[in-house]
């Protein structure tokens, strides 16, 4: 009976060794992939930069047309919403984190009165909005832990599209910002009308979508620079690829934070799994203890009680009982 | 300033910086006709339409880039040491193409191209003639959406095999 509860540990020791192999494996995939992320972020950047450059030369080029498109919206009727997160879960708070945020985003707009329209990235979106009975109008899937530029440009298809006609006057973005391997935040973002470059000289919360101009640029007079065609039809056309700009960027760091996201708690749970492999061995140890020592007491109660019924040389009789124990086969 | 006659080109897209360095002259497309770009040109922003980009580097080779739409700008007197350093032998004139689609010419699949221009010219073919026979149809909308973009798969197939072509030209 005791040799029972010997083997169940035993079994439940051996089912959390398998899971922490498969932990450590994703932990070491995740880990793997972070750095492809990282690399494809920076290699995303010259050309956000260079979008955020010519958006602000255009907008310096024709400040009224830029007024439609740049800057906060004055009247709000109708909101697009954008939450991206992750097709699997696997990856701590990072999912249930974001759609926190969209929901709390959602519940104060239609308090303003606003209405809105959600449009999702990720599986997990997807099922968790369906739970709560809330529409989504569009829900795009398989691309949250690669995403490319194509992905990106479906994406904005559809959630810049009533924007365009004007349906909605204002796009936002939930997303997880990748500031550093250690330090990712949700955040709530416009991607229409564009964050004005040139109210956003100083912007602390944009250290990577939209890297602040160089100062040289900044100062120099309006009217200098030519425009082909009108910097006003420029600007229709290059808000929404800038826009687009903006979601791959808000792709690939999502990316990346669902993958650092990811290592974290796999990490977490292969130490965890150490912990109880640990625990479950020092209950297995000192049952299977228990088990020798009972049995010992067995053999030596036994030994007593025929020393009891029969007066034979008691040291003989100790002996013989050392040599029953040490016979015995060991773990049996 | 070693040499004025060259300036910095920056043919970025999304996903990659594709041509970097100096360059001598660069020919490209945009909404008002083939433009020449060379030193000393004036600050500019436009818009690139889908076609071939030719960037001549400083010995005289030509590189060519199949690009499918996308902005220019042209700056100058950018500061030396800015972006990757190259400013310092240039001009000052930083030419930068943002396209958010585009191939070097050596990275082309000519048979994939040709294949694709073949489908999509029976594409549009197709559409347009079914177009023609039904204009009343109710849902006129559809078909219209699908011949935006078996246009926008010609002229890709298109610009891609223009690309290809004047290169083995160039070689030949």
């Amino acid at each position: 009976m005791a040799g029972g509860q010997e083997r169940i540990l035993r079994r439940r020791i051996k089912s959390i060794q398998s899971t922490k192999k498969i932990t450590k494996a994703m932990e070491l995939i995740a880990a793997s992939q972070i750095v492809r992320a990282q690399g494809r972020i920076a290699a995303a950047r010259p050309y956000q930069q260079g979008m955020a450059r010519i958006v602000l030369e255009t907008a310096l080029g024709d400040p009224e047309a830029a007024g439609r498109l740049l800057g906060t919206p004055e009247s709000v009727a109708k909101i697009a919403v954008l939450s991206v997160v992750a097709d699997r879960g696997l990856c701590g708070g990072y999912n249930s984190s974001v759609l926190r945020a969209t929901e709390r985003l959602l519940v104060g707009e239609a308090d303003a009165g606003h209405e809105c329209r959600l449009f999702s990235v990720g599986k997990k979106a997807q099922s968790y909005f369906r739970y709560r009975g809330q529409a989504v109008e569009q829900s795009f899937l398989g691309m949250s832990e690669r995403p490319t530029f194509t992905d990106a440009r479906e994406v904005a298809a559809a959630v810049l599209t009533p924007f365009v006609s004007g349906e909605v006057d204002q796009v936002l973005i939930v997303s997880t910002r990748f500031i550093s391997a250690g330090t990712q935040h949700v955040e709530v973002r416009q991607l229409l009308p564009l964050i004005d470059p040139r109210e956003a000289e100083a912007p602390e919360a944009e250290p990577v979508a939209t890297a602040p101009p160089t100062t040289g640029e900044t100062d120099r007079p309006a009217g200098y620079t030519e425009f082909e065609p009108d910097a006003a039809i420029l600007l229709e056309s290059l808000a929404p690829r800038a826009a687009e700009t903006e979601i791959f960027g808000a792709l690939l760091e999502a990316s990346a934070s669902e993958l650092t996201a990811r290592q974290r708690a796999m990490a977490a749970a292969t130490d965890n799994a150490g912990e109880l492999i640990k625990k479950y061995s020092r209950i297995m140890n000192r049952a299977r203890q228990d088990t020798i020592t009972t049995e010992i007491m067995e053999i030596v109660g036994g030994a007593e009680a025929l020393r009891a019924g029969s007066e034979v040389d008691e040291g003989g009789l100790i002996i013989e009982a050392m040599h029953a124990i040490s016979e015995q086969p060991k773990g049996a | 300033m070693a040499d004025s006659n060259l300036f910095t080109i920056d043919l970025v897209t999304p996903e990659r910086i594709l041509l970097s360095g100096l360059a001598a002259e660069v020919i490209l497309r945009t909404g008002e006709g083939d433009v020449t770009f060379l030193a000393g040109h004036a600050p500019l922003v436009g818009s690139v339409e889908a076609g071939v980009v030719r960037v001549v580097r400083a010995e005289g080779d030509e590189e060519r880039v199949a690009a499918h739409g996308g902005f220019v700008q042209v700056e100058q007197h950018v500061p030396m040491g800015d972006a990757d350093g190259a400013g310092e032998s240039a001009s000052g004139t930083r030419v930068t193409l943002l396209i958010g689609v585009a191939e070097l010419a050596e990275e082309i699949d000519t048979e994939r191209a040709r294949a694709a221009l073949d489908a999509a010219e029976a594409r549009v073919a197709e559409l347009t003639g079914s177009g023609g026979r039904g204009p009343g149809t109710p849902d006129d909308e559809e078909p219209d959406a699908e011949l935006i973009d078996a246009e926008a798969a010609l002229l890709r197939a298109q610009v891609r095999l223009e690309t290809v072509d004047a290169t083995s030209a160039a070689s030949a």
